[in-house]
């Protein structure tokens, strides 16, 4: 039993509690719910037949498939790239440990377009590396290639840095009482430490799925526009919105917009589970 | 001989962990690595589990160089101060790990495995808990559980890294006694890590007292105890008070007056009186008394020097001189130790 006492001590004043709510939800109502209504009310606004006009059109499904094409190819890199850095990071002792981490924060801290630039300096047709790979036919830059390069270093840290602090608490000693019942790498691997960061894993992989969708700017440098072929969502949407296509870019913008829906409610869902 | 240890050295960046660590440990024996928190016992401990690579010195198990083994091949059962359990496992399962994991030709079949494992945790008297999970047993019961597990591979030698340092008094003074009955049962060979000096007396058949990377003195509990040879081991087995044998004698060091010399002074050897009897005694307020075990333990503030002493009396002795925190008494030294 709570007695009414105790409940007004650990209550703020009414006048305090109604700004702090008022703030909050002001806040919240201009920078998350409007701009959402207009995303869809943009969308829908001309009717459901022209939002599905918009979004059934050949070059906009295109865009659709090269987006979902390049965020899987970039998850799955980033996947294995994650757990190995990961597992190497927290598991084992070395030199350049330090700098391997702060280099891992790198795509997060340099601006998109400066990452997609210096793909088009490494990769693009008058680099050495870039003419070298087009001898034997290989086109990277203005090319799929180079749009999942760029979209996979953008994302790179995400999972990662989602399971280095939780590795890091769990420490090695189940590890090191796997390794001394006999277990070899592969079976601590799989019985071990991979059912302990599964949630954790499953997090990063969400995030790094909205971030690879959404990605621009670094995109937008290295894919050179060409539509049907190299534009994904994100670049299509520009495209409609930059020609007054404003159904069209708003029904695309819903597409990604509900991904991110979903992945907040999948992010809940796993936050809980923790 | 089934362990042998030979010169080991380790250092971590400037720090010494190990500084020439040679050490014999029979068949069958529980050897105890006794010492303060840095000693140097537990990377031993590691090194010989091949969890650690020295940087010099020779592991060899049963007549084998192991130096250059990785831990899978040393065939160790290794228990760790916080149980390291499998959280995701069932009790079950987590002894079952070590079986399911070998490769195929030396795998033991379901049913062999499923009689290892029960015949284990009848021996950790956990039956009753092989659908659990480590989350619902209290610490007690996962680190048996632990012990379990690395008994189930049947190993050569058993490592036990301070197993009961997280569980709480009272079930470490248990398991202290049941550990020592399994391995007077069982026979193997294993080497047990604490800081502990009461549990490493009580468990041990020899003990190896660990100081800043050096093994200091190793003998039966009763030596290392009795005849400590040297101030560390003396301090580090029991409660102890320190003087400058001025403060004893009235004179400076006997030989050259530079050294200040130490005497060592069991708190049991330390005599309380209430009556000035002679010109040895040292008048002393009593701070504190309590009760633990058969005596009671008096901490005495000298009067002139503010110095703490710590004395243990007899429950007659404290019945008959009638004293209560406060009281101005005296005390004399029944003997001391000069090394």
């Amino acid at each position: 039993m709570v007695s009414e006492y105790k409940i007004s001590a650990l209550k703020e004043p009414g006048y305090i509690r109604l700004t702090l709510i008022i703030t909050a939800v002001l806040f919240l109502t201009i920078f998350l719910v409007m701009p959402l209504v207009v995303i869809f009310n943009e969308a829908f606004g001309k009717g459901i037949s022209n939002f599905f006009n918009s979004i059934s059109d050949p070059e906009t499904i295109t865009a659709i498939k090269l987006t979902v094409f390049t965020t899987v190819i970039s998850i799955l890199l980033n996947l294995v790239f994650g757990l190995s850095a990961a597992w190497a990071i927290t598991k084992f002792d070395f030199r350049g440990k330090n700098f391997i981490l702060t280099l891992l924060d790198l795509p997060l801290t340099i601006s998109p377009v400066i990452s997609g630039m210096v793909f088009v300096l490494l990769l693009g047709s008058n680099s050495f590396l870039g003419s070298l790979l087009n001898q034997f036919g290989i086109k990277v830059i203005f090319a799929v290639p180079g749009i999942i390069l760029a979209t996979t270093f953008v994302t790179l840290p995400y999972i990662v840095r989602e399971l280095i602090p939780q590795m890091q608490e769990q420490g090695r000693e189940e590890e090191e009482v796997a390794l001394s019942l006999g277990a070899n790498g592969w079976q601590i691997f799989l019985k071990v430490t991979l059912p302990n960061i599964k949630w954790g894993l499953l997090y990063g992989l969400i995030l790094c799925n909205a971030r690879a969708m959404g990605e621009f700017g670094a995109v937008s440098v290295v894919s050179g526009h060409i539509r049907g072929y190299t534009n994904t969502m994100t670049l299509h949407i520009e495209i409609l919105y930059n020609e007054y296509n404003f159904t069209g870019a708003f029904a695309v913008s819903t597409l990604l917009t509900l991904l991110a829906l979903i992945t907040l409610l999948l992010k809940t869902i796993i936050t809980k589970k923790f | 001989m089934s362990i042998k240890i030979e010169n080991i050295t380790k250092r971590f960046g400037n720090y010494n962990a190990l500084r020439g660590i040679n050490l014999e440990i029979k068949e069958g024996e529980l050897l105890t690595l006794l010492g303060p928190s840095g000693c140097g016992k537990t990377t031993l401990l590691r090194i010989i589990a091949g969890l650690e690579i020295p940087d010099s010195g020779k592991v060899i198990l049963f007549d084998e160089d192991m130096t250059s083994k990785g831990v899978r091949d040393r065939n160790i059962g290794f228990v760790f101060q916080h149980f390291a359990l499998f959280k995701n496992m069932t009790v079950y399962k987590n002894i079952a790990f070590g079986l399911k994991v070998k490769p195929k030709r030396l795998r033991p079949s379901k049913s062999e495995i499923d009689e290892i494992i029960k015949s284990k945790l009848e021996l950790v008297q956990l039956k009753w808990a092989a659908k659990r999970y480590p989350s619902q047993l209290s610490g007690g019961e996962k680190q048996r559980v632990a012990l379990a597990r690395a008994l189930a591979i049947n190993p050569k030698v058993l490592l036990l890294d301070e197993p009961f340092g997280s569980l709480d008094a009272k079930v470490r003074r248990e398991l202290r006694k049941w550990i020592r009955h399994l391995h007077r049962g069982l026979g193997i060979t294993s080497i047990f890590v604490t800081h502990d000096q009461e549990e490493a007396l009580e468990v041990s058949d020899r003990v190896a007292v660990m100081n800043k990377g050096k093994i200091e003195q190793i003998g039966m509990p009763i030596e290392v105890y009795e005849k400590p040879v040297n101030s560390f081991v003396y301090n580090f087995l029991g409660n102890v008070n320190q003087f400058s044998f001025e403060e004893l004698n009235g004179t400076s060091s006997l030989k050259d007056q530079d050294n200040v010399v130490t005497e060592y002074v069991r708190s049991h050897d330390v005599k309380i009186i209430k009556e000035k009897k002679d010109e040895n005694v040292i008048p002393a307020e009593i701070t504190r008394i309590y009760k633990y075990g058969a005596s009671v333990k008096i901490e005495l503030r000298e009067i002139d020097s503010e110095k703490f002493i710590d004395a243990d009396i007899s429950q007659e002795d404290y019945d008959e001189l009638k004293i209560n925190e406060g009281d101005t008494i005296f005390y004399y030294i029944k003997s001391s130790k000069i090394f």
